[in-house]
């Protein structure tokens, strides 16, 4: 696999019209896989937080927002800056900490944003970003505009007060913020079950008024279309929502995976695009659903169908 | 003469009545009390939302941060500084990473808060020193003590993009106001000056102007006259009216009645000394010390005896 050629080339995001989110779907895996193998060769100076594993929520969240709309992210927002750029260019240029990367050299990997892509804000602070979107929500109340914020959060991050508070704001005050818990049952090395006790998160939005989904599986079909059944109910009821997506994170907290000589943890491009258990990972399950030829289609476009 | 708190109040509220595409918040804003008074004759319009916020003030911090990234104005009015110290990752955090960003469009934060320090709210209210939070966030505050400041900095900061603190103080809520007859000031705000002397320049932080004022009035009653002037804790500031003046005088008293160590009376004392290598500075600081069951971090501002004694000077009682 020749990598150095992939990196060569444009590295522009799939025509939408021809290859659809599954296709989007498939390149936010390969950028990743390029990401992560520059890491292993330390092209960048700052630290990267990749999100192999949830391609089909990213996927989803990029399908149902609308151009009105805006993206308030966390420190693990690569791969949702993947979805919403046109090119993977900027973002590398960014991790180099170049002036042509999205934030100007700036802001580095894990406060990266992108106006123009809709990726209002990034915190690498956990809760930071929820009472942010609350703010640009009530701005868009103020200076009347349509479209919703949508607020991403982790399971480690709504531990944080903040996550409770900004339910109970943006409820109060009648905000159109779409809240998306992305469960990866880790706070960096530890599972949940190791750090706290269960929180159930539909309990907690039932006692504050908010409709809640709980989604798991990794259809991409049905993220797309309850994502967007959420994100239609925010904007016309000018009240918020929340979706929990359990998802499997499949690489090592921050940096390259492997992160060590004798990490178990393997990711490596040139063993194709899939990784592990195929029953944990949303591009295999992708696979599956799509069948073999038409996966092939969109691989063979992306040059890399040899691997799969 | 009008008393400190309703002066202040009508000069902010003035200004903040004037924003559009405004959101003013505040816990218990437009009831009871009015926060003590701080909040009382602001309006509402169809630009512009008064909304009273239930408890929480990092929210209410990062709300602010937000509505300011999506082009409003927003200005927080906060009972108590100390409840600030909750906000402390969004002015640090929040708005380095906003000031990294290209942000079009980008609207104003500007938090009102109280400073309580008269000594008796109890030891979790005694947080008086706003210079501390500008230091550690890198931002802007203005403490606002007299008519004439609070007017300058509210015309400058209410609506202009960006965010900063403006403090007043509960312990001069009743007093009569300082109305200053003239005012010089530097371009941002750092820097004020009163009246001007040629024997000592007397050099106000925080909420030490009181004490200022006294031994300027006590100068003048020895055959002396003094510089009077406040400072404040500002990003990247222009002290350039303090050393022309401490320059004039060749002698500078500072006063910084701000509870912590170090600080923005300390930081001036300093950079006139090394500026003005000539120039005889003293520095009265509040006290830092806290021990257990004993509060000794009472402002002790110096006796006019102690100000002549210090600096050399002879007066003559008039």
């Amino acid at each position: 696999m020749n990598i150095t050629s992939i990196l060569a080339g444009d590295l522009q995001r799939l025509e939408p019209k021809k290859f659809g989110p599954a296709g989007r779907m498939v390149q936010l895996r390969l950028w990743q896989h390029l990401v992560n193998e520059l890491l292993k060769q330390k092209s960048f100076q700052v630290p990267v937080h990749l999100g192999f594993g949830t391609e089909a929520l990213v996927t989803a969240i990029d399908e149902a927002l609308t151009t009105d709309d805006e993206l308030v992210l966390t420190h693990r927002n690569a791969v949702f800056n993947m979805a919403r750029a046109e090119s993977l260019h900027p973002i590398l240029n960014e991790y180099r900490m170049l002036e042509s990367g999205h934030g100007a050299g700036k802001l580095g990997s894990m406060n990266l944003s992108n106006p123009a892509g809709g990726v209002t804000y990034s915190s690498s602070i956990l809760g930071n970003n929820l009472s942010v979107a609350c703010g640009l929500a009530f701005a868009r109340a103020i200076r009347p505009s349509p479209g919703i914020v949508c607020a991403v959060t982790g399971d480690g991050a709504m531990e944080e007060g903040a996550f409770y508070e900004s339910l109970v704001f943006a409820r109060s005050h009648g905000l159109r913020v779409l809240f998306v818990v992305d469960n990866n049952d880790h706070s960096m090395v530890s599972k949940i079950h190791e750090r706290r006790c269960n929180i159930h998160i539909a309990s907690l939005c039932e006692a504050v008024d908010i409709p809640f989904q709980l989604l798991e599986g990794d259809d991409l079909e049905t993220y797309i279309a309850t994502t967007k059944k959420l994100r239609k109910a925010v904007a016309e009821n000018n009240s918020p929502a929340c979706i929990e997506f359990r998802t499997c994170l499949l690489n090592q907290h921050a940096g390259p995976t492997p992160g060590w000589p004798t990490d178990p943890l393997r990711i490596d491009l040139n063993d194709g695009l899939l990784i592990g258990d195929a029953s944990k990972d949303p591009i295999a399950k992708l696979q599956a659903t799509l069948g073999s030829t038409s996966f092939e289609t969109i691989t063979c476009h992306l040059g890399v169908a040899p691997l799969c | 003469m009008s008393r400190y708190l309703t002066e202040i109040n009508s000069i902010i509220a003035g200004h903040v009545n004037s924003l559009e595409n405004a959101l003013v918040y505040g816990e218990n804003l437009d009831r009871g009390s009015y926060l003590s008074g701080l909040s009382r004759n602001l309006t509402a319009s169809e630009t512009r939302r008064i909304v009273n916020v239930g408890n929480c003030e990092y929210t209410h911090c990062g709300v602010g941060f937000g509505a300011m990234m999506g082009g409003v104005n927003a200005v927080l009015f906060v009972k108590q500084l100390d409840f600030m110290l909750l906000g402390m990752d969004h002015f640090v955090s929040t708005y380095h990473s906003i000031r990294a960003s290209k942000i079009e469009n980008l609207g104003s934060f500007t938090i009102v808060a109280a400073v309580y320090d008269q000594g008796f709210q109890g030891p979790q209210s005694s947080f008086n020193a706003l210079q501390d939070i500008c230091s550690m966030a890198r931002i802007s505050g203005f403490t606002l003590t007299n008519s004439a400041d609070a007017e300058a900095v509210a015309a400058r900061e209410i609506s202009a993009p960006g965010f900063r603190i403006l403090a007043l103080s509960q312990r001069c809520a009743g007093d009569s106001i300082f109305t200053p007859n003239t005012l010089e000031q530097s371009s941002d705000c750092s820097t004020f000056r009163y009246q001007t002397g040629t024997d000592l320049s007397i050099v106000c932080a925080n909420f030490s102007l009181p004490y200022g004022l006294e031994l300027a009035k006590a100068m003048g009653q020895h055959g002396l006259s003094a510089s009077l002037l406040s400072v404040n804790p500002v990003n990247a500031p222009d002290w350039s009216l303090l050393l022309e003046d401490a320059a004039k005088t060749g002698r500078v008293l500072v006063l910084d009645d701000a509870k912590g160590f170090n600080g923005l009376g300390t930081a001036v004392a300093q950079i006139v000394q090394q500026a003005r290598t000539e120039t005889r500075v003293h520095l009265c600081k509040r006290s830092a010390r806290i021990d257990f069951g004993v509060s000794l971090d009472a402002f002790d501002a110096p006796s006019i005896d102690v100000v002549l004694r210090t600096f050399g000077l002879t007066g003559a009682l008039l």
